[in-house]
């Protein structure tokens, strides 16, 4: 199961702004260990179910493991070989928007070396630069 | 009880977003000394000095003793309310100082540092810690730095609660007895583990 809103008001919506930095959820607030994230972008739901996964494989399932974003944003693509016009095209996938200082996941249970190797393993399937902080 | 600092401070005219600005880029941080029994004043202080003064405490709500420049009274006994940082490169943004009395009850937010490792622990289960800050009263001279939990003796499944927190005197909490602070669960692992034990156990004989 993709992870997407159950239900949205909009089934498509425009690009929207990134700007600024990060003003919430910038701090490590359920966990012990967390990756921040050090620049803006679009985090697909695939990436974020990547590093779910990448971090529980290391952890072998011991400790918890915290996503603090979500992806409530529909992305459109239109079909390949297609002529201009006749409408936007159908939602593809979802992403989350994140900006400078956005805590994307959080640790707790587990040594920092661990948690470290965890946390840059879940950071290379991600396409921002991240940093590791602890509590 | 906390450490009690001194920390040196100006009167502040530099005010709005262009003042702080510029005198963020000096290395100062914009302040402000609030309390009941007095009026509102904007202050100053050195960033390097509240960044020291943060590295050595594990409190957030910190007694200060402020040294204003240029202020009626020189000498002001102040908890550090709260502050503001930036999250990226961690610079002191703002701080608010609550103007207290020796005499008058005071409100801080206090870290629970557990300690021990629990059995439940060593036997395969996590530690959980929910609650890491915890509300409480009492008068500036027996503010704590932290509070203290000894979870050694906690087995897979058991919680440790606000009421199991030993308050040094003259501390108290209006937090209710029952809220957890840490408990210990089984993790993910040992649960997969026991299941497919069970299983492989339940295999042969069927």
């Amino acid at each position: 199961m993709p992870l997407m809103p159950k239900r949205v008001k909009f089934r498509k919506t425009q690009r929207g702004s990134r700007a600024g930095n990060a003003k919430r959820g910038t701090k490590v607030s359920f966990g012990e260990f967390g990756l921040q994230t050090l620049e803006r972008g679009w985090i697909t739901n695939n990436q974020i179910e990547a590093c779910r996964i990448a971090i529980n494989r290391y952890l072998k399932r011991k400790g918890k493991v915290w996503i603090r974003i979500f992806p409530h944003k529909p992305v459109t693509a239109r079909p390949p070989e297609t002529r201009m016009g006749k409408g936007k095209g159908a939602p593809e996938f979802w992403v989350a928007v994140v900006r400078p200082g956005n805590v994307l996941f959080e640790i707790a249970g587990v040594s920092e070396t661990a948690a470290k190797e965890a946390m840059r393993l879940a950071s290379n399937k991600l396409g921002v630069r991240c940093r590791f902080l602890t509590r | 009880m906390s450490q009690r600092v001194t920390l040196k401070a100006e009167k502040r005219d530099a005010v709005g977003r262009g003042g702080a600005k510029r005198l963020r880029r000096e290395g100062i941080v914009p302040a402000v000394v609030y309390g009941a029994e007095q009026r509102n004043y904007t202050i100053q202080i050195s960033a390097k000095d509240f960044s020291d003064v943060l590295r050595h405490t594990t409190s957030e709500n910190f007694l200060v003793t402020l040294e204003i420049e240029g202020a009626n009274e020189k000498s002001k006994l102040a908890i550090v309310q709260d502050y503001q940082s930036d999250p990226l490169s961690g610079q002191i943004v703002h701080v608010d100082f609550h103007a207290v009395r020796e005499n008058e009850e005071i409100h801080a937010n206090l870290p629970i540092v557990l300690h021990g490792e629990p059995i439940g622990v060593k036997s395969g289960g996590l530690l959980e810690h929910q609650l890491h800050n915890l509300e409480v009263h009492c008068l500036p001279s027996k503010l704590p730095e932290s509070l203290e939990l000894d979870v050694t003796n906690l087995e897979v499944g058991a919680a440790a609660h606000v009421s199991d927190i030993k308050f040094p005197e003259g501390v108290h909490t209006s937090m209710n007895q029952d809220v957890v602070v840490a408990i210990v669960i089984a993790s993910r692992a040992a649960v997969a583990a026991e299941a497919t034990g069970g299983e492989a156990a339940a295999t042969p004989a069927a």
